[in-house]
């Protein structure tokens, strides 16, 4: 299968919880303006915790259609493995962003 | 040329009981291999197993004889289409067969029911053509073998009509697994049938041994 049906079909699985993994980033990214590095590690764990929560709700909410992307040679893994680190990534960033502006 | 899968040496036990444990099958392309057998004796478990989406205790599936153990990983070798429906509900038709690799034309001209609605979100589709569209693409989608895990369950009768006719034509290119609860149309196509009871597949011919072994008398 070509890497770009691939990208597009992660990018879908993405899509289903981007909205409300995007919203705790959000949360974590105001916090982090008020109270800087002293809550750092708290929030990276908020963080963590949160998309296990995530991920503990999609594999059973969406479990069926795991086969769909099977029958196209996407597996679990790689749709985990590559959405979950870059949604961390992209918060990661985000935090460093604040922290340079604030 | 010729290929095979063959499955062996399955267990599986849910709670101390036993689903499964002495099971063989033999899947050739050119051939549709029906798999019969009760409510509850295992036989999505199983196709489960040769899928690897399920962990048994014990298991051999093997492809001109190489085992391969998650044949999920393999669209190649093997797809699936589970007894449920799995195409997310928010992917348009035409978006499904381009994941796929097919063309939706063809779908159009054999299958008029389907004219313009590329666009359309499969979620949007009646229960029989939703379940159709997909045995379509998986029947259809280049592959050594396919399992049909009940491709019947939700269809019309003339929709069933249309499924065992594109079963009977993708048999050329590929090995057919199916199970249904539907056995007249898996007898008529097959070329080989078992029966899965009590964890054992039996290789059967008649709906005499069927009898004995317990199976048609349930369901005639």
């Amino acid at each position: 299968m070509r890497l770009v049906k691939k990208i597009r079909l992660i990018g879908h699985f993405y899509r289903s919880f981007w909205l409300l993994s995007s919203l705790i980033t959000a949360a974590c990214m105001v916090l982090f303006w008020e109270y800087g590095f002293s809550i750092f590690s708290t929030l990276l764990w908020f963080k963590l915790a949160t998309l296990f929560l995530i991920f503990r709700f999609i594999k059973s909410y969406k479990a069926r259609e795991f086969y769909y992307y099977h029958n196209l040679g996407v597996s679990k893994l790689l749709l985990w493995g590559v959405t979950l680190s870059f949604d961390l990534l992209v918060y990661l960033i985000l935090l460093f962003q604040v922290n340079r502006f604030r | 040329m010729r290929h095979v899968l063959e499955f062996d040496s399955i267990r599986l036990s849910f709670g101390g009981r036993m689903i499964l444990c002495d099971v063989y099958m033999k899947c050739e392309t050119g051939k549709i291999t029906g798999l019969l057998g009760r409510n509850g004796q295992g036989k999505s478990c199983l196709f489960n197993i040769v899928y690897g989406e399920l962990q048994a205790e014990e298991k051999s599936v093997r492809f001109d004889n190489v085992s391969v153990a998650q044949g999920f990983m393999r669209p190649d070798l093997l797809r699936f289409l589970p007894q449920f429906d799995i195409i997310p509900k928010s992917f348009t038709i035409s978006r499904v067969f381009d994941d796929f690799g097919l063309d939706y034309r063809e779908l159009e001209k054999r299958f008029p029911e389907f004219a313009s609605k590329h666009r359309v979100a499969v979620g949007k589709l009646s229960g029989g053509q939703y379940r159709f569209i997909q045995t379509y693409v998986i029947l259809k989608a280049e592959s050594r073998f396919v399992i049909l895990d009940e491709p019947f369950t939700h269809l019309m009768p003339l929709q069933i009509e249309k499924v065992i006719e594109l079963i009977r034509e993708e048999k050329e290119n590929k090995g057919l697994l199916i199970t249904d609860h539907l056995y007249r149309p898996i007898i008529e196509i097959a070329h080989r049938l078992y029966l899965l009871t009590d964890g054992k597949t039996h290789p059967v011919r008649t709906i005499d041994e069927m009898e004995e072994l317990g199976y048609v008398a349930a369901v005639r």
